[in-house]
Protein backbone atom coordinates (compact mmCIF):
# COMPACT_ATOMS: atom_id res chain seq x y z
CA UNK A 1 0.00 0.00 0.00
CA UNK A 2 2.94 2.42 0.93
CA UNK A 3 3.99 1.97 -2.62
CA UNK A 4 0.22 2.60 -3.82
CA UNK A 5 0.08 6.26 -2.10
CA UNK A 6 3.79 6.71 -3.35
CA UNK A 7 2.97 6.30 -7.07
CA UNK A 8 -0.38 7.54 -6.56
CA UNK A 9 1.26 11.24 -5.40
CA UNK A 10 4.43 11.33 -7.62
CA UNK A 11 1.91 10.87 -10.35
CA UNK A 12 -0.50 13.59 -9.18
CA UNK A 13 2.44 15.90 -8.37
CA UNK A 14 2.50 18.14 -11.30
CA UNK A 15 5.97 19.01 -13.03
CA UNK A 16 7.06 22.62 -13.05
CA UNK A 17 5.92 24.70 -16.02
CA UNK A 18 8.41 27.04 -15.62
CA UNK A 19 12.32 26.92 -14.89
CA UNK A 20 13.51 29.48 -12.17
CA UNK A 21 15.72 31.63 -13.49
CA UNK A 22 18.67 31.17 -11.05
CA UNK A 23 20.56 34.65 -11.75
CA UNK A 24 17.62 36.20 -11.71
CA UNK A 25 16.88 35.19 -7.94
CA UNK A 26 19.79 35.37 -6.72
CA UNK A 27 19.95 38.75 -8.12
CA UNK A 28 16.15 39.37 -6.36
CA UNK A 29 17.46 37.72 -2.90
CA UNK A 30 20.46 39.70 -2.26
CA UNK A 31 18.86 42.92 -3.29
CA UNK A 32 15.84 42.27 -1.15
CA UNK A 33 18.11 41.88 1.76
CA UNK A 34 20.40 44.72 1.31
CA UNK A 35 16.81 46.92 1.12
CA UNK A 36 15.65 45.38 4.42
CA UNK A 37 18.78 46.52 5.69
CA UNK A 38 19.07 49.64 3.88
CA UNK A 39 18.26 52.87 6.28
CA UNK A 40 20.35 51.08 9.05
CA UNK A 41 23.60 52.84 9.45
CA UNK A 42 26.22 50.17 8.87
CA UNK A 43 28.97 49.67 11.29
CA UNK A 44 30.46 47.45 8.76
CA UNK A 45 33.54 45.41 9.64
CA UNK A 46 35.47 46.70 6.60
CA UNK A 47 37.26 44.53 3.97
CA UNK A 48 40.46 45.99 2.55
CA UNK A 49 40.55 49.17 0.72
CA UNK A 50 40.84 47.68 -2.85
CA UNK A 51 42.61 49.67 -6.07
CA UNK A 52 41.84 48.84 -9.47
CA UNK A 53 43.50 50.22 -13.05
CA UNK A 54 43.73 53.97 -13.41
CA UNK A 55 43.89 56.36 -16.21
CA UNK A 56 42.85 55.25 -19.43
CA UNK A 57 45.36 53.47 -21.56
CA UNK A 58 47.56 53.20 -18.33
CA UNK A 59 47.52 50.21 -16.42
CA UNK A 60 48.22 50.05 -12.96
CA UNK A 61 51.76 50.45 -12.32
CA UNK A 62 54.89 52.28 -10.82
CA UNK A 63 53.48 55.60 -9.81
CA UNK A 64 50.26 54.81 -8.88
CA UNK A 65 51.31 53.47 -5.79
CA UNK A 66 49.00 50.17 -5.90
CA UNK A 67 49.12 46.85 -8.02
CA UNK A 68 46.03 44.78 -9.04
CA UNK A 69 46.26 41.36 -7.10
CA UNK A 70 46.45 38.30 -8.83
CA UNK A 71 42.95 36.23 -7.34
CA UNK A 72 40.76 38.70 -6.61
CA UNK A 73 39.37 37.76 -3.72
CA UNK A 74 35.43 36.74 -4.13
CA UNK A 75 35.52 38.13 -8.07
CA UNK A 76 35.88 41.47 -6.59
CA UNK A 77 39.39 43.19 -8.16
CA UNK A 78 41.14 43.88 -5.03
CA UNK A 79 44.55 45.40 -5.32
CA UNK A 80 47.04 45.68 -1.97
CA UNK A 81 48.90 48.97 -1.62
CA UNK A 82 52.06 48.44 -3.66
CA UNK A 83 56.33 49.27 -2.88
CA UNK A 84 56.16 52.86 -3.75
CA UNK A 85 53.29 55.00 -3.03
CA UNK A 86 52.11 57.84 -5.22
CA UNK A 87 53.13 60.71 -3.93
CA UNK A 88 51.21 63.70 -5.31
CA UNK A 89 52.89 66.85 -6.90
CA UNK A 90 53.92 70.57 -5.62
CA UNK A 91 52.21 71.94 -3.83
CA UNK A 92 50.54 69.47 -2.69
CA UNK A 93 53.52 67.23 -1.20
CA UNK A 94 52.40 65.21 1.51
CA UNK A 95 54.31 62.26 1.99
CA UNK A 96 50.91 60.46 3.37
CA UNK A 97 47.53 61.13 3.69
CA UNK A 98 48.02 61.63 7.34
CA UNK A 99 45.27 58.90 8.38
CA UNK A 100 46.59 55.56 9.63
CA UNK A 101 46.41 52.93 7.04
CA UNK A 102 45.47 55.22 4.15
CA UNK A 103 47.42 55.49 0.93
CA UNK A 104 47.37 58.08 -1.81
CA UNK A 105 46.46 56.75 -5.04
CA UNK A 106 45.94 58.09 -8.84
CA UNK A 107 47.64 60.64 -11.02
CA UNK A 108 48.50 64.34 -10.86
CA UNK A 109 45.56 65.27 -12.75
CA UNK A 110 43.25 62.66 -10.10
CA UNK A 111 43.82 61.54 -7.12
CA UNK A 112 42.16 60.15 -3.97
CA UNK A 113 43.01 58.88 -0.57
CA UNK A 114 42.17 54.96 -0.07
CA UNK A 115 41.52 53.83 3.68
CA UNK A 116 39.28 51.56 5.62
CA UNK A 117 35.89 52.27 4.07
CA UNK A 118 33.75 51.17 6.95
CA UNK A 119 31.62 53.97 8.31
CA UNK A 120 29.97 57.27 6.30
CA UNK A 121 32.71 58.37 4.42
CA UNK A 122 32.80 61.56 2.03
CA UNK A 123 34.03 60.67 -1.47
CA UNK A 124 37.23 63.21 -1.83
CA UNK A 125 39.20 63.58 -4.77
CA UNK A 126 42.01 65.92 -5.42
CA UNK A 127 43.77 67.12 -8.77
CA UNK A 128 46.99 69.47 -9.57
CA UNK A 129 44.61 71.17 -11.49
CA UNK A 130 41.86 71.98 -9.27
CA UNK A 131 41.86 75.77 -8.35
CA UNK A 132 39.08 76.70 -5.49
CA UNK A 133 39.30 80.05 -6.26
CA UNK A 134 39.07 80.09 -9.93
CA UNK A 135 36.21 77.39 -9.91
CA UNK A 136 34.64 79.42 -6.85
CA UNK A 137 34.69 76.27 -5.26
CA UNK A 138 32.60 74.38 -6.64
CA UNK A 139 34.65 71.84 -8.94
CA UNK A 140 33.05 69.77 -11.77
CA UNK A 141 33.57 66.54 -10.22
CA UNK A 142 31.36 63.61 -10.97
CA UNK A 143 31.85 60.23 -9.72
CA UNK A 144 29.97 56.75 -10.29
CA UNK A 145 29.51 54.45 -8.30
CA UNK A 146 28.41 50.64 -9.45
CA UNK A 147 28.20 47.61 -7.70
CA UNK A 148 30.78 45.06 -9.34
CA UNK A 149 29.35 41.92 -7.62
CA UNK A 150 25.54 42.89 -8.25
CA UNK A 151 24.74 44.36 -12.09
CA UNK A 152 21.39 45.11 -11.55
CA UNK A 153 21.94 47.23 -8.36
CA UNK A 154 21.19 50.56 -8.90
CA UNK A 155 24.24 53.16 -9.93
CA UNK A 156 24.80 56.11 -7.66
CA UNK A 157 25.61 58.91 -9.43
CA UNK A 158 27.03 62.17 -8.40
CA UNK A 159 27.07 64.71 -11.47
CA UNK A 160 28.53 67.66 -9.70
CA UNK A 161 29.36 70.11 -9.51
CA UNK A 162 30.77 69.07 -5.93
CA UNK A 163 32.10 71.10 -2.62
CA UNK A 164 35.48 71.39 -1.41
CA UNK A 165 37.20 71.33 1.81
CA UNK A 166 40.63 71.97 3.14
CA UNK A 167 42.93 70.53 5.98
CA UNK A 168 46.85 71.08 6.84
CA UNK A 169 47.68 67.99 6.12
CA UNK A 170 45.94 67.36 3.30
CA UNK A 171 45.35 70.88 1.09
CA UNK A 172 42.62 71.93 -1.22
CA UNK A 173 40.35 68.98 -2.51
CA UNK A 174 36.68 68.31 -3.53
CA UNK A 175 33.98 66.42 -2.13
CA UNK A 176 31.47 64.60 -4.81
CA UNK A 177 29.17 63.37 -2.37
CA UNK A 178 28.56 60.49 0.63
CA UNK A 179 30.40 57.09 -0.66
CA UNK A 180 27.96 54.34 -0.79
CA UNK A 181 28.54 51.93 2.80
CA UNK A 182 25.94 49.59 1.45
CA UNK A 183 27.80 45.80 1.95
CA UNK A 184 29.33 44.78 -2.24
CA UNK A 185 32.02 45.28 -4.06
CA UNK A 186 31.91 48.52 -5.50
CA UNK A 187 33.86 50.53 -8.23
CA UNK A 188 34.14 54.48 -8.26
CA UNK A 189 34.51 56.34 -11.69
CA UNK A 190 35.41 60.11 -11.01
CA UNK A 191 35.94 62.51 -13.88
CA UNK A 192 37.47 65.36 -13.31
CA UNK A 193 38.48 67.99 -16.55
CA UNK A 194 40.37 65.55 -19.06
CA UNK A 195 40.94 62.61 -16.14
CA UNK A 196 39.38 59.59 -14.94
CA UNK A 197 40.36 57.64 -12.29
CA UNK A 198 38.65 54.31 -10.69
CA UNK A 199 38.85 52.79 -7.41
CA UNK A 200 37.31 49.51 -6.36
CA UNK A 201 36.64 48.95 -2.61
CA UNK A 202 34.44 46.27 -0.77
CA UNK A 203 32.52 46.55 2.06
CA UNK A 204 31.58 43.11 3.79
CA UNK A 205 28.92 42.18 5.18
CA UNK A 206 28.08 43.55 8.43
CA UNK A 207 28.83 40.41 11.01
CA UNK A 208 25.98 41.95 12.84
CA UNK A 209 22.24 41.23 13.49
CA UNK A 210 19.68 44.11 12.57
CA UNK A 211 18.22 45.51 15.28
CA UNK A 212 14.64 45.32 15.21
CA UNK A 213 11.91 48.36 15.12
CA UNK A 214 11.43 49.56 19.02
CA UNK A 215 8.62 46.91 20.55
CA UNK A 216 9.07 43.86 17.99
CA UNK A 217 10.86 40.43 18.03
CA UNK A 218 12.43 39.36 15.25
CA UNK A 219 14.12 35.43 14.54
CA UNK A 220 17.49 35.23 13.65
CA UNK A 221 20.52 32.77 13.31
CA UNK A 222 24.08 33.92 14.78
CA UNK A 223 26.49 30.96 13.11
CA UNK A 224 23.65 28.77 12.33
CA UNK A 225 21.86 28.79 16.19
CA UNK A 226 18.95 30.72 16.36
CA UNK A 227 17.55 33.60 18.47
CA UNK A 228 15.51 35.47 19.03
CA UNK A 229 16.33 39.23 19.25
CA UNK A 230 13.96 41.56 21.67
CA UNK A 231 13.66 45.04 21.35
CA UNK A 232 11.38 46.16 23.86
CA UNK A 233 9.55 49.82 24.12
CA UNK A 234 11.76 51.28 26.45
CA UNK A 235 14.61 50.58 23.70
CA UNK A 236 16.19 47.70 25.47
CA UNK A 237 17.65 45.17 23.54
CA UNK A 238 18.47 41.24 24.17
CA UNK A 239 19.84 38.27 22.42
CA UNK A 240 18.03 35.43 23.49
CA UNK A 241 18.81 31.74 22.93
CA UNK A 242 15.66 30.43 21.00
CA UNK A 243 16.27 26.70 21.91
CA UNK A 244 14.14 25.58 24.61
CA UNK A 245 15.53 24.96 27.54
CA UNK A 246 13.62 21.94 28.32
CA UNK A 247 14.51 18.34 26.59
CA UNK A 248 11.43 17.02 26.81
CA UNK A 249 11.17 13.21 27.00
CA UNK A 250 11.28 13.14 23.08
CA UNK A 251 15.02 14.34 22.83
CA UNK A 252 14.67 16.28 20.37
CA UNK A 253 15.75 19.88 19.62
CA UNK A 254 12.77 22.34 20.32
CA UNK A 255 12.47 25.81 19.20
CA UNK A 256 10.65 28.24 20.96
CA UNK A 257 7.79 30.48 19.30
CA UNK A 258 7.58 34.05 19.88
CA UNK A 259 3.74 34.23 20.98
CA UNK A 260 3.31 37.88 19.68
CA UNK A 261 -0.85 37.60 20.80
CA UNK A 262 0.19 36.46 24.49
CA UNK A 263 3.57 38.67 24.71
CA UNK A 264 5.31 35.71 25.89
CA UNK A 265 7.69 33.12 24.64
CA UNK A 266 6.27 29.74 24.26
CA UNK A 267 7.52 25.71 23.87
CA UNK A 268 4.53 24.65 21.63
CA UNK A 269 4.69 21.21 22.54
CA UNK A 270 5.79 21.09 26.51
CA UNK A 271 3.97 24.39 27.11
CA UNK A 272 7.13 25.84 28.75
CA UNK A 273 6.87 30.07 28.74
CA UNK A 274 9.08 32.68 28.90
CA UNK A 275 8.50 36.56 29.50
CA UNK A 276 10.11 38.59 26.52
CA UNK A 277 13.22 39.29 29.01
CA UNK A 278 13.74 35.20 28.78
CA UNK A 279 12.83 34.24 32.32
CA UNK A 280 11.21 31.44 32.94
CA UNK A 281 7.18 31.82 33.15
CA UNK A 282 5.83 28.20 34.34
CA UNK A 283 6.92 25.24 32.90
CA UNK A 284 8.78 21.90 32.92
CA UNK A 285 11.86 24.04 31.47
CA UNK A 286 15.07 23.97 33.90
CA UNK A 287 15.64 27.46 33.29
CA UNK A 288 14.78 30.99 31.82
CA UNK A 289 16.49 31.45 28.29
CA UNK A 290 20.03 32.29 28.02
CA UNK A 291 21.00 35.72 26.84
CA UNK A 292 23.88 36.85 24.64
CA UNK A 293 25.97 39.52 25.05
CA UNK A 294 25.88 42.09 22.72
CA UNK A 295 27.48 45.58 21.75
CA UNK A 296 24.98 47.75 20.07
CA UNK A 297 25.91 50.30 17.26
CA UNK A 298 24.05 52.01 14.64
CA UNK A 299 21.25 49.95 13.39
CA UNK A 300 23.10 46.80 14.42
CA UNK A 301 23.82 44.35 16.90
CA UNK A 302 27.38 42.85 17.54
CA UNK A 303 26.66 38.92 19.74
CA UNK A 304 28.70 37.81 21.66
CA UNK A 305 29.18 34.77 24.08
CA UNK A 306 25.99 32.94 25.64
CA UNK A 307 25.94 33.88 29.05
CA UNK A 308 24.28 31.37 31.49
CA UNK A 309 20.97 30.95 31.33
CA UNK A 310 18.39 32.60 34.45
CA UNK A 311 17.82 30.51 37.13
CA UNK A 312 13.70 29.71 37.46
CA UNK A 313 12.11 30.39 40.89
CA UNK A 314 11.39 27.11 42.76
CA UNK A 315 7.92 25.42 41.74
CA UNK A 316 5.43 27.69 42.77
CA UNK A 317 3.40 25.27 45.43
CA UNK A 318 -0.37 24.07 44.88
CA UNK A 319 -2.08 27.17 46.78
CA UNK A 320 0.75 29.43 44.39
CA UNK A 321 1.02 28.00 41.47
CA UNK A 322 1.59 29.73 37.51
CA UNK A 323 -1.89 28.82 35.94
CA UNK A 324 -1.19 27.01 32.31
CA UNK A 325 -4.72 28.64 31.52
CA UNK A 326 -3.88 31.84 29.36
CA UNK A 327 -3.89 33.69 26.20
CA UNK A 328 -4.08 31.59 23.39
CA UNK A 329 -0.78 31.44 20.59
CA UNK A 330 -1.91 32.40 17.25
CA UNK A 331 0.36 30.56 15.04
CA UNK A 332 -0.72 33.36 12.42
CA UNK A 333 0.77 35.89 14.59
CA UNK A 334 3.82 33.48 16.16
CA UNK A 335 6.75 34.14 15.20
CA UNK A 336 9.35 31.19 14.83
CA UNK A 337 12.43 29.79 13.06
CA UNK A 338 11.89 29.13 9.34
CA UNK A 339 13.48 26.27 8.40
CA UNK A 340 14.45 24.71 11.70
CA UNK A 341 13.52 21.41 12.68
CA UNK A 342 11.00 21.47 15.67
CA UNK A 343 9.12 24.33 13.77
CA UNK A 344 5.65 24.37 15.40
CA UNK A 345 4.21 25.08 11.82
CA UNK A 346 2.88 21.67 12.16
CA UNK A 347 1.02 22.49 14.91
CA UNK A 348 -2.41 23.73 14.26
CA UNK A 349 -3.50 27.11 13.38
CA UNK A 350 -4.46 28.41 16.96
CA UNK A 351 -2.94 26.52 20.13
CA UNK A 352 -5.62 27.39 22.45
CA UNK A 353 -5.25 27.57 25.74
CA UNK A 354 -7.32 25.40 28.41
CA UNK A 355 -9.51 28.44 29.71
CA UNK A 356 -10.41 26.32 32.45
CA UNK A 357 -6.24 25.43 33.51
CA UNK A 358 -5.30 22.31 34.37
CA UNK A 359 -5.84 21.50 38.28
CA UNK A 360 -2.03 20.80 39.11
CA UNK A 361 0.97 21.91 38.87
CA UNK A 362 2.56 19.24 36.13
CA UNK A 363 2.35 20.79 33.21
CA UNK A 364 1.21 18.97 29.96
CA UNK A 365 2.20 18.83 26.69
CA UNK A 366 0.38 21.66 24.78
CA UNK A 367 -1.47 19.52 22.36
CA UNK A 368 -3.00 17.59 25.09
CA UNK A 369 -4.13 20.97 26.63
CA UNK A 370 -5.88 22.14 23.29
CA UNK A 371 -7.41 18.76 23.04
CA UNK A 372 -8.95 18.88 25.99
CA UNK A 373 -7.63 15.25 26.71
CA UNK A 374 -7.03 14.10 30.36
CA UNK A 375 -3.39 14.40 30.80
CA UNK A 376 -1.42 11.21 31.88
CA UNK A 377 2.48 12.09 31.88
CA UNK A 378 3.49 13.15 35.14
CA UNK A 379 6.84 12.48 33.15
CA UNK A 380 6.76 16.09 32.07
CA UNK A 381 7.82 17.57 35.87
CA UNK A 382 7.19 20.59 37.35
CA UNK B 1 27.10 36.56 -9.24
CA UNK B 2 29.84 35.16 -7.48
CA UNK B 3 31.20 32.08 -8.95
CA UNK B 4 31.23 29.60 -6.34
CA UNK B 5 27.69 30.83 -5.09
CA UNK B 6 26.77 30.76 -8.78
CA UNK B 7 27.48 26.68 -9.58
CA UNK B 8 26.18 26.17 -5.75
CA UNK B 9 22.68 27.64 -6.56
CA UNK B 10 22.28 26.57 -10.18
CA UNK B 11 22.93 22.74 -9.00
CA UNK B 12 20.71 23.43 -6.06
CA UNK B 13 17.86 24.31 -8.52
CA UNK B 14 18.76 21.48 -10.38
CA UNK B 15 18.59 18.88 -7.68
CA UNK B 16 15.55 20.28 -5.67
CA UNK B 17 13.25 22.81 -7.50
CA UNK B 18 11.15 19.84 -9.45
CA UNK B 19 10.42 18.32 -6.44
CA UNK B 20 9.83 21.36 -3.91
CA UNK B 21 7.22 22.54 -6.55
CA UNK B 22 5.77 18.66 -6.62
CA UNK B 23 5.55 18.36 -3.16
CA UNK B 24 4.09 21.94 -2.43
CA UNK B 25 1.47 21.46 -5.11
CA UNK B 26 0.33 18.37 -3.63
CA UNK B 27 0.71 20.19 -0.51
CA UNK B 28 -1.20 23.31 -1.12
CA UNK B 29 -3.40 21.22 -3.73
CA UNK B 30 -2.49 23.97 -6.08
CA UNK B 31 0.17 23.70 -9.08
CA UNK B 32 1.18 27.21 -9.62
CA UNK B 33 1.42 29.11 -6.26
CA UNK B 34 3.34 26.33 -5.54
CA UNK B 35 5.83 27.43 -7.86
CA UNK B 36 5.44 30.99 -6.80
CA UNK B 37 5.75 29.88 -3.39
CA UNK B 38 8.66 27.83 -4.61
CA UNK B 39 10.69 30.93 -5.74
CA UNK B 40 9.64 33.07 -3.09
CA UNK B 41 11.38 30.13 -0.87
CA UNK B 42 14.48 30.13 -3.18
CA UNK B 43 14.94 33.88 -3.17
CA UNK B 44 14.68 33.54 0.69
CA UNK B 45 17.59 31.68 1.05
CA UNK B 46 19.73 33.11 -2.12
CA UNK B 47 19.57 36.40 0.25
CA UNK B 48 21.39 34.69 3.58
CA UNK B 49 23.18 31.74 1.50
CA UNK B 50 26.30 31.79 3.13
CA UNK B 51 24.12 30.51 6.14
CA UNK B 52 21.64 28.38 4.10
CA UNK B 53 24.45 26.63 2.39
CA UNK B 54 25.93 25.70 5.41
CA UNK B 55 23.27 23.66 6.87
CA UNK B 56 22.99 19.97 6.85
CA UNK B 57 20.82 19.68 4.22
CA UNK B 58 19.84 22.97 2.57
CA UNK B 59 16.85 22.04 1.01
CA UNK B 60 15.18 21.18 4.21
CA UNK B 61 15.62 24.64 5.02
CA UNK B 62 13.72 25.61 1.35
CA UNK B 63 11.02 23.05 2.13
CA UNK B 64 10.72 24.59 5.32
CA UNK B 65 10.41 28.20 4.41
CA UNK B 66 8.03 27.45 1.58
CA UNK B 67 6.17 25.47 4.17
CA UNK B 68 5.45 28.17 6.56
CA UNK B 69 4.95 30.49 3.49
CA UNK B 70 2.13 28.20 2.48
CA UNK B 71 0.74 28.11 5.68
CA UNK B 72 0.78 31.91 6.45
CA UNK B 73 0.70 34.71 3.46
CA UNK B 74 0.37 32.51 0.48
CA UNK B 75 -2.78 30.66 1.98
CA UNK B 76 -5.20 33.92 1.22
CA UNK B 77 -3.72 34.08 -2.35
CA UNK B 78 -4.46 30.23 -2.98
CA UNK B 79 -7.96 30.33 -2.30
CA UNK B 80 -8.07 33.62 -4.31
CA UNK B 81 -6.37 31.57 -7.58
CA UNK B 82 -8.75 28.52 -6.66
CA UNK B 83 -11.61 30.89 -6.94
CA UNK B 84 -10.05 31.75 -10.21
CA UNK B 85 -9.40 28.97 -11.33
CA UNK B 86 -12.90 27.95 -11.33
CA UNK B 87 -13.37 29.87 -14.12
CA UNK B 88 -10.02 29.09 -15.78
CA UNK B 89 -8.35 25.88 -17.54
CA UNK B 90 -6.06 24.23 -15.03
CA UNK B 91 -2.97 25.11 -16.95
CA UNK B 92 -1.02 22.35 -15.12
CA UNK B 93 -2.27 19.38 -16.42
CA UNK B 94 -0.53 18.18 -19.30
CA UNK B 95 -2.17 16.03 -22.44
CA UNK B 96 -0.91 12.28 -21.56
CA UNK B 97 -1.77 12.77 -18.26
CA UNK B 98 -5.22 11.45 -16.94
CA UNK B 99 -6.60 14.62 -15.73
CA UNK B 100 -9.70 13.36 -13.16
CA UNK B 101 -7.58 11.13 -11.09
CA UNK B 102 -4.70 14.06 -10.57
CA UNK B 103 -7.60 16.28 -9.91
CA UNK B 104 -8.61 13.58 -7.08
CA UNK B 105 -5.73 12.84 -5.52
CA UNK B 106 -4.29 16.67 -5.27
CA UNK B 107 -7.68 17.23 -4.13
CA UNK B 108 -8.01 14.15 -1.98
CA UNK B 109 -4.47 15.55 -0.46
CA UNK B 110 -5.40 19.23 0.18
CA UNK B 111 -8.21 18.22 2.43
CA UNK B 112 -6.24 16.21 4.73
CA UNK B 113 -5.53 17.86 8.26
CA UNK B 114 -2.42 19.66 7.79
CA UNK B 115 -0.15 17.50 9.78
CA UNK B 116 -1.34 14.75 8.17
CA UNK B 117 -0.88 16.43 4.74
CA UNK B 118 2.90 17.17 5.75
CA UNK B 119 3.74 13.92 7.32
CA UNK B 120 2.15 12.62 3.78
CA UNK B 121 4.21 14.25 1.32
CA UNK B 122 7.55 13.95 3.02
CA UNK B 123 7.00 10.40 3.44
CA UNK B 124 5.53 9.13 0.06
CA UNK B 125 6.85 12.16 -1.99
CA UNK B 126 9.89 13.10 -0.40
CA UNK B 127 10.69 9.87 0.00
CA UNK B 128 11.38 10.40 3.41
CA UNK B 129 12.31 7.99 6.30
CA UNK B 130 9.86 8.05 9.45
CA UNK B 131 12.84 9.08 11.25
CA UNK B 132 13.65 11.90 8.84
CA UNK B 133 10.11 12.70 8.52
CA UNK B 134 10.30 13.19 12.43
CA UNK B 135 12.53 15.20 12.53
CA UNK B 136 11.57 17.52 10.55
CA UNK B 137 8.19 18.32 12.14
CA UNK B 138 9.18 17.88 15.13
CA UNK B 139 7.22 14.90 15.98
CA UNK B 140 8.53 11.38 17.68
CA UNK B 141 8.71 8.14 15.38
CA UNK B 142 5.70 7.19 16.92
CA UNK B 143 3.71 9.99 16.38
CA UNK B 144 5.21 10.18 12.99
CA UNK B 145 3.41 6.28 12.27
CA UNK B 146 0.42 7.51 13.64
CA UNK B 147 -0.15 10.29 11.37
CA UNK B 148 1.03 8.44 8.52
CA UNK B 149 -1.67 5.91 8.68
CA UNK B 150 -4.60 8.44 9.54
CA UNK B 151 -3.16 10.42 6.57
CA UNK B 152 -3.39 7.29 4.49
CA UNK B 153 -6.56 5.94 5.93
CA UNK B 154 -8.43 9.38 5.44
CA UNK B 155 -6.75 9.71 1.56
CA UNK B 156 -8.36 6.49 0.81
CA UNK B 157 -11.91 7.74 2.49
CA UNK B 158 -11.52 11.31 0.45
CA UNK B 159 -10.72 9.21 -3.14
CA UNK B 160 -14.03 7.10 -2.39
CA UNK B 161 -11.69 3.87 -1.10
CA UNK B 162 -12.00 3.23 2.28
CA UNK B 163 -11.70 -0.35 2.64
CA UNK B 164 -9.65 -0.07 6.55
CA UNK B 165 -8.40 -3.39 6.10
CA UNK B 166 -5.55 -2.04 3.34
CA UNK B 167 -4.16 0.46 5.20
CA UNK B 168 -3.58 -1.10 7.96
CA UNK B 169 0.06 -1.90 7.36
CA UNK B 170 0.94 1.77 6.57
CA UNK B 171 2.94 2.72 10.09
CA UNK B 172 5.22 0.28 9.65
Amino acid sequence: MSDDTRHLLHDAAPSPVQRPDVERLWARGRRRRHTVRAGAAVTAIAGVVAVAAVVPGLGPGPGTGLEVADQPPGGCPITEPGATPFTPPEPHVFADPGIEGASWYGTPELWTVVSDPSGPQKSVWWSADFDVAGENGEPDIQVVYERLDDPDADRIVFDGPGTNAFTDEQGWFMIAGMQPDEPGCWQATATYRDAELTVVYRIEEPAALPLPPAGTVTAEFVDGHPVFVVHDDLGSVRVLDAVSPHVGTDDFTKVLAWCESAGWFEDLWHGSRFDPDGDWLGGPAPTGMAPYDLERGGGWLTVGDQRAAPARPEPPDTDNRFSQAGPSCDERTALWMPGHPGDPAVLDDLVVHDPGDAPTDLWYPTPERIRGEVPTHPSLVR
Amino acid sequence: MVEGAHAETTAFCENHYDRLVGGLALYLGDGAVAEELAQEALLRAFGRWEHVSQLDSPDAWVWRVAINLANSTFRRRAAERRAHQRVTPDRDLQPDDDPSMRIVVMRAVAQLPRRQRTVLVLRFYLDLSVEDTAERIGASHDAVRSLTKRAVAALRTEMGSDDPAAVVEEGR
